[in-house]
């Protein structure tokens, strides 16, 4: 219930407060979002092998999001922030579709 | 017997080890067990990831019509500069048309051009300031001192190379083809008798004219002429004189033809 709720806050958060993005923000936050989305489909595979626990979660959302983030910094301080941009996405999509997969398997067995 | 390890990519292990080992570690074995899937600190990043999610969406979308805006700002002035450079050619082929039928000699010529050549050609009657030169001859009658058409030749080139822009002698405008020549001696102009004395125009700046008239050749000449044969010669600067126009016989070519100007003059200049 909690998560349902927590979703439905930040939602309605980011609705109805519309914080304008600070520029020097901007090219992190959709690599954030990708490594936050890898973390949660993660969850998800894990809750389905029934492995889940709420700690590891926190701290690998923090962890994917806080990497990436600063791995994009460190692109752009060398003058690659789009190159490596595009490998952390490479990355971080690989995982999200294998763990995608390894839960269509589960459910699905196929 | 070394063992051959199966080939592993980078991504093939990236995807092989797709979920945290975390989990693995943390519940080793185990399966399902105390820790409840709904606390507080999922909560919380469920939030957070929605909310983040929220924002970038909402920011995207709002900055949609900035950027539409400026796309549709710069459609616009592709297209404008698109015209302007059908323009631009448009005018280039008319204007290079113009420039063939002009080298070609065929084009009429403009308008200015025929004003300044009628002018030069001595065609139309000019105005301004000028220098008046009255030759008479020597007061005793005496043969030696009458002006000759010789005396008229040397003061008329004097004059032109003192700098005068028309002359006219006795009425008479200078032009291409104009003659000063005696017969049964009197001076004749554009074959017209000429009354002595004989009043010469010159229009430029008369002190200037007088000046350099009185330095150059014509200038000595005269002056001998008068010292001589007592020949009097009087120059007075006038603010307002004019000059004829020549007869249109001496305006008038009937067998000489221009040549086609060369491309890098306006006047044919004698190349052929």
């Amino acid at each position: 219930m909690i998560p349902v709720i927590g979703l439905v806050v930040g939602v309605g958060l980011g609705l109805f407060l519309q914080p304008d993005v600070p520029l020097w923000l901007q090219p992190y936050l959709p690599i954030a979002i990708v490594a936050a989305l890898d973390a949660v489909v993660g969850a998800l595979r894990a809750l389905g092998e029934r492995r889940f626990d709420d700690r590891v979660f926190v701290v690998s959302f923090i962890s994917n999001v806080t990497i990436a983030g600063f791995m994009v910094f460190l692109g752009d301080q060398l003058g690659v922030g789009s190159q490596l941009s595009t490998g952390v996405v490479v990355v971080l999509g690989i995982r999200i579709f294998a763990n995608a997969a390894a839960i269509r398997r589960r459910i699905f067995h196929a | 017997m070394a063992v051959v390890r199966p080939a592993e990519s980078l991504l093939e292990q990236v995807a092989e080890n797709a979920l945290d080992d975390d989990y693995y570690v943390v519940r080793a074995g185990e399966r399902y067990g105390q820790r409840p899937v709904a606390t507080p600190a999922v909560g919380v990043v469920v939030a957070v990831l929605a909310a983040m999610l929220t924002v970038t969406a909402v920011q995207t979308q709002t900055e949609r019509p900035g950027s539409e805006l400026e796309r549709r700002t710069l459609v616009a002035d592709v297209a404008d500069r698109r015209d302007v450079l059908a323009a631009r050619q448009e005018a280039v082929g008319a204007l290079r048309q113009q420039v063939a039928s002009l080298r070609g000699g065929t084009a009429a010529e403009t308008s200015t051009d025929v004003a300044t050549d009628t002018v030069l050609a001595g065609a139309r009657a000019l105005r301004g300031s000028a220098l008046v030169v009255t030759m008479a001859g020597s007061p005793d009658g005496a043969r030696a001192g009458r002006v000759t058409a010789q005396d008229v030749v040397a003061v008329v080139n004097g004059l032109w190379y003192a700098g005068a822009e028309a002359v006219s002698v006795g009425g008479q405008r200078l032009a291409e083809t104009s003659a000063i020549s005696s017969l049964d001696g009197a001076i004749t102009v554009n074959f017209r008798r000429i009354e002595v004395p004989v009043r010469i125009v010159a229009l430029g700046d008369g002190a200037v004219l007088r000046s350099r008239l009185q330095s150059n050749l014509a200038g000595r000449y005269l002056q001998e002429r008068a010292e001589d044969a007592g020949l009097s010669v009087g120059m007075a600067p006038s603010d307002d004189e004019v000059v004829p126009s020549a007869p249109e016989q001496r305006t008038t070519l009937r067998r000489a033809e221009p040549l086609p100007a060369p491309a890098d003059g306006p006047r044919g200049e004698g190349r052929p």
